[in-house]
């Protein structure tokens, strides 16, 4: 099978270290340029199903402005504009705090969408 | 059926207004702009002309020369920043010497204050004037106003005293029709005895469209720079090198850097000619021609002696500006002879913002004369405003915050403008009702940041005063909305 | 009416709570902290993206969590933090005269302060961008308050300006929000926010960027309509006949902090002219007594862990200021920017102090396989190899004061290729 060469910039980290991969298919052979493992871990998933923290803003009923959440993990970057959807499409209740559980398995990435901000009233 | 209607709320316009609310007059004021002073008057060198250089004889000398001594009871009355500063035009050599000679000789004619100097004057003067200031031109009766400050000030005195104004509302068509005219709107026609034609650069096509007597108003465009305040402490006087011969013919006088009154330093400007009568964008030609033309005199400048090198980075903003520069080269005044009660105040090009008070007063005297108005009885010369928070005294601030607790809220940090300062200034006569509209009023945004931290806020206000969504806010009327939509809601087209 | 205080901590950001709560864990009991807005945590309010607290918290949480975090471990402490509450004045006698609501006009005379403002972005005007004075050109920050802060989108077709992080960040926020972003432009050739944030902001979301170009117009009446964009030569000017339109409704703009030093200046403190923030020794002290500086209104950062660990020197440094432990004695020593090297701070070092000092700057271009000297009286007394150094990275080096404390001149950074 024939080997590619992907360039890659590490984003566990504000070094942002350049890092290639070789991969065959779907299978990553070799990694280089990473100081440390995280960038090692980082480029094998990268290089063949990328991950993303997904962060938004989310309606909120009986308020005027949004408040913010995130996904509890990182997900597929292929589903960002999935849960994107769901994210919208969704009214929270009040009140919300840091860390609550708004939505379940979202897009069934095994992941939930959980707010990052505290708005009681 | 109005006794007068004015087009055009700049500067002439309103001191026009102005002049005729003093009398029992139905007097309307239609302005095309979102708001009074939106347009050749709001980009300026914000100087009052002492009026030395204008040709001895033309309406341009008469009316600056009257106009300059009006200023400081003006500014007084209706309570709006007047400086007098005073002018140095600087000379560098025995040629340009003899430039101030010619001009301080022009000053006398005109019946102006001058003075020649030698470099030992002109110190102590501006004790910082640059090397290579071999002497120059003394004008102690120049000074300096925030024009469109004096204009909203003209505008809220007039109104105060039952002038009524349109603004958004712009004037399309006027017409004879019978004794009176007919000056038609998009929407609505209006009867009037009397038309005053304040239209800045778009007065010909007005006096045009009633008269054989035709001419024509050529845009001049002109770019200003705005420093930061703490570069104004070093400099004292409005200062002009002295003017070059422009390629044409003629001069006009040239780039000078001034004090405003509100404490930065204004540079510029240019004079292209351009087709948009509307004209107020910046260009990079026009830019660099100050920024090039100011780094190449640095030396000259007092402020030369505390920042060595031309502060490039020191440039908080950029503006421009239209001047109704006339085919006939002198402000164009008074009645065409075939267009009874159409009374003209064209081409009011610089000096126009210093004579524009006393050009007032005589065009309405023709109304005056011919009418017989009586006086208002309970007309109000000044207004009632309080002082900007920024100039107050730390016992005059205690004491606005103990009486409207808004004025402990900075909504404008580099400007020091407070939210009751901006909520007054939307419920004033004449009142603000978009970003650009209340900057105008407070200085909320015209700082370094500029509008950077406070415009969210001011748009939160203009919501809470006049009822309206964030959406339907603009930055200054039409479609200059600043937001386009609603954030994390479903976008359309999708399920 | 005049108050007195140990420590006045004027900013209630992250710098600002970081240098109060290290200070009352080194045994500062007066504390208060002034804050204009009505919430603690500064900028951090509107940053609903993560990639915060890497370092400080060992987690991943976005600037919200972050802002929140911090503030609730300052209410822990008991610290006072007032809010609404605008800083107009600080005297060179440190009489800090401020304001707000309830209290009206008040003054505090307070043995230590500690500067924490935060900076503001380079607007439109500063940048001298010419064309129409339409709506919808608008810094990057701005459009992140109004985004994130009031659920509003300030465009819906955008051109950025500048490759400054919050660009990149407003970025793919746009296309999340549905938004199209058409182009970044980008005047060096390099850019000037993270590595990661190209990535995971534009590579992402197929956002292009041009480097060694500007805007050179902006068309529209009412709205923007489209910004013409032109290549710039070495000497950043635009390069006629490489212009080309882009319709647009918005041009944000993301091309520099300036720290906000109106105060900093008004109390008569030194202003570097490198860093727009105050000059500082190595404990972080203005050249007025008692007065520190950290954070963003000292420099601008790259990371807010960065701008939390500096507060944090700040607070501990005005504890032992206001603990009288004597002064250290000698003369102090000069730090210059050499070769690649912008804004060294600290830009003055003490003879005697903690065994290490801590340097940071902003490199002026991207360098590969480098290392940053340190030189004193030049001679080079110590040697960082680094991998990558970019301007839009932070550098930090620690050095052994007694490798500098012997200087008879001065101290020089630099950068060796």
């Amino acid at each position: 099978m024939m080997s590619m060469e992907k360039e890659l910039i590490c984003i566990n980290c504000p070094m942002g270290c350049r890092l290639t991969a070789v991969v065959e298919g779907d299978r990553v052979i070799s990694v280089s340029g990473n100081v440390c493992p995280r960038g090692d871990s980082f480029a094998r998933q990268e290089a063949v199903d990328p991950l993303r923290v997904l962060t938004s803003l989310m309606r909120i009923e009986g308020r005027e402005k949004p408040f913010s959440v995130k996904t509890s993990g990182p997900i597929p970057k292929r589903l960002l504009f999935d849960c994107t959807r769901e994210i919208m499409a969704h009214k929270a209740k009040l009140p919300v705090h840091v860390g609550d559980v708004i939505l379940h398995d979202v897009c069934g990435t095994g992941r939930d969408i959980i707010s990052t901000q505290e708005v009681l009233t | 059926m109005w006794d007068a209607i004015i087009i055009g709320a700049g500067i002439s316009g309103c001191s026009v207004a102005r002049e005729l609310a003093r009398y029992q007059l139905k007097v309307l004021v239609l302005e095309k702009g979102h708001d009074v002073c939106a347009g050749t008057t709001k980009g300026n060198s914000a100087t009052v002309h002492a009026g030395y250089d204008p040709d001895p004889g033309s309406n341009k000398a008469i009316y600056n020369v009257r106009g300059s001594r009006m200023y400081p009871e003006l500014c007084r009355e209706l309570q709006v920043p007047y400086l007098k500063n005073g002018l140095v035009m600087i000379a560098l050599d025995e040629e340009q010497m003899e430039e101030v000679r010619k001009l301080h000789e022009m000053g006398q004619r005109n019946g102006v204050r001058t003075e020649v100097c030698d470099r030992a004057r002109i110190l102590e003067i501006e004790p910082d004037m640059g090397e290579g200031v071999i002497g120059g031109l003394w004008v102690p009766d120049s000074g300096m106003v925030c024009p469109y400050n004096l204009v909203m000030a003209l505008a809220e005195n007039s109104a105060r005293n039952g002038v009524e104004f349109r603004t958004s509302t712009q004037a399309l068509s006027v017409e004879r029709d019978g004794g009176e005219w007919l000056v038609s709107t998009p929407d609505e026609t209006f009867r009037t005895k009397y038309v005053f034609n304040c239209a800045g650069t778009h007065a010909d096509r007005f006096n045009n469209m009633v008269s054989a007597d035709v001419f024509h108003i050529i845009p001049r465009e002109g770019q200003h720079l705005i420093m930061d305040r703490d570069f104004a402490p070093y400099v004292k006087t409005t200062i002009y090198p002295t003017p070059e011969l422009l390629p044409g013919g003629g001069h006009t006088k040239g780039m000078g850097l001034m004090p405003s009154v509100d404490g930065t330093l204004i540079l510029g400007c240019n004079a292209d000619d351009v087709d948009d009568p509307d004209f107020s964008a910046n260009t990079r030609e026009g830019i660099d021609k100050i920024l090039d033309f100011f780094e190449a005199r640095w030396k000259y400048m007092p402020i030369s002696k505390h920042v060595p090198k031309f502060p490039r980075d020191a440039v908080i903003t950029a503006y421009g500006g239209s001047r109704a520069h006339p085919d006939r080269d002198d402000f164009i005044l008074g009645e065409p002879k075939d267009a009874p009660n159409f009374i003209n105040l064209a081409g009011i090009e610089s000096p126009g913002v210093t004579a524009a008070p006393a050009i007032a007063i005589d065009m309405v005297k023709i109304l005056v004369d011919r009418e017989r108005p009586a006086l208002k009885q309970d007309y109000k010369p000044g207004r009632e405003i309080k002082k900007p928070f920024r100039t107050m005294t730390a016992e005059e601030r205690r004491e606005a915050i103990k009486a409207d607790p808004d004025y402990a809220r900075i909504v404008c940090r580099c400007e020091q403008v407070t939210e009751a300062e901006i909520r007054d200034a939307i419920r004033r006569p004449v009142g603000a009702r978009s970003v650009s509209a209340v900057k105008m009023r407070t200085r909320a945004g015209m700082g370094r940041c500029q509008g950077g931290f406070c415009s969210p806020r001011v748009l939160e206000i203009l919501c809470e005063e006049l009822g309206l969504d964030p959406l339907e806010v603009t930055q200054s009327g039409g479609r200059s909305n600043i937001l386009v939509g609603r954030a994390c809601e479903p976008k359309e087209g999708e399920a | 009416m005049m108050m007195k205080t140990d420590l006045v901590v004027i900013g209630g950001g992250s710098a600002g709570l970081s240098a109060a709560i290290e200070a009352r864990k080194n045994g500062v009991e007066d504390i208060v902290v002034l804050e204009r807005s009505p919430y603690l945590g500064g900028i951090l309010r509107q940053c609903i993206h993560n990639g915060f607290g890497v370092h400080k918290y060992k987690e991943d949480l976005t600037g919200v969590e972050f802002a929140k975090r911090i503030a609730d471990e300052a209410l822990a402490l008991g610290i006072r933090c007032i809010r609404n509450t605008f800083a107009l004045d600080i005297s060179p006698e440190k009489v800090v005269t401020a304001m707000n609501p309830e209290d009206g006009l008040f003054q505090i005379q307070a043995q230590a302060i500690v500067l924490a403002m935060g900076c503001r972005e380079r607007s439109r005007g500063a940048l001298m961008i010419p064309g129409t004075r339409c709506a919808g050109v608008i810094t990057a920050g701005t459009a992140q308050r109004y985004l994130n802060l009031e659920g509003y989108l300030p465009g819906k077709r955008v051109v950025i300006l500048g490759s400054g992080d919050i660009g990149l960040i407003m970025a793919r926020q746009f296309v999340i929000e549905g938004a199209k972003v058409e182009r970044v432009v980008e005047l060096m050739p390099y850019s000037s926010g993270l590595a990661r944030n190209i990535s995971q902001c534009l590579e992402d979301f197929d956002i292009p960027i041009s480097y060694n170009s500007t805007v050179v117009d902006i068309k529209g009446r009412g709205r923007v309509e489209s910004v013409t964009v032109a290549q710039v030569d070495a000497q950043r000017r635009p390069v006629p006949g490489t212009e080309f339109h882009i319709p647009c409704d918005t041009l944000l703009i993301s091309a520099g902090l300036i720290p906000e030093n109106e105060l900093t200046k008004a109390a008569g403190i030194a202003i570097s002219g490198t860093t727009k923030g105050a000059v500082v020794d190595d404990s972080l002290m203005t050249t007025l007594p008692g007065v520190f500086s950290c954070g963003n209104v000292l420099h601008v950062h790259d990371l807010v862990d960065h701008v939390s660990e500096e507060g944090a020197r700040a607070g501990a440094n005005a504890a032992r200021y206001l603990r009288q432990e004597p002064a250290p004695a000698g003369d102090q020593i000069a730090v210059e920017d050499g070769f690649g090297v912008n804004g060294a701070v600290p830009q003055l070092i003490r003879r005697e102090g903690p065994e290490t000092v801590q340097f940071m700057f902003r490199p002026r271009d991207k360098f590969r396989s480098c290392a940053v000297c340190i030189d004193r009286d030049g001679e080079c007394v110590k040697r960082v190899s680094k991998m990558v150094l970019a301007p839009g990275e932070m550098c930090t080096v620690s050095v052994e004061r007694s490798l500098l404390n012997t200087a008879r001149d001065k101290i020089a950074l630099r950068v060796e290729v």
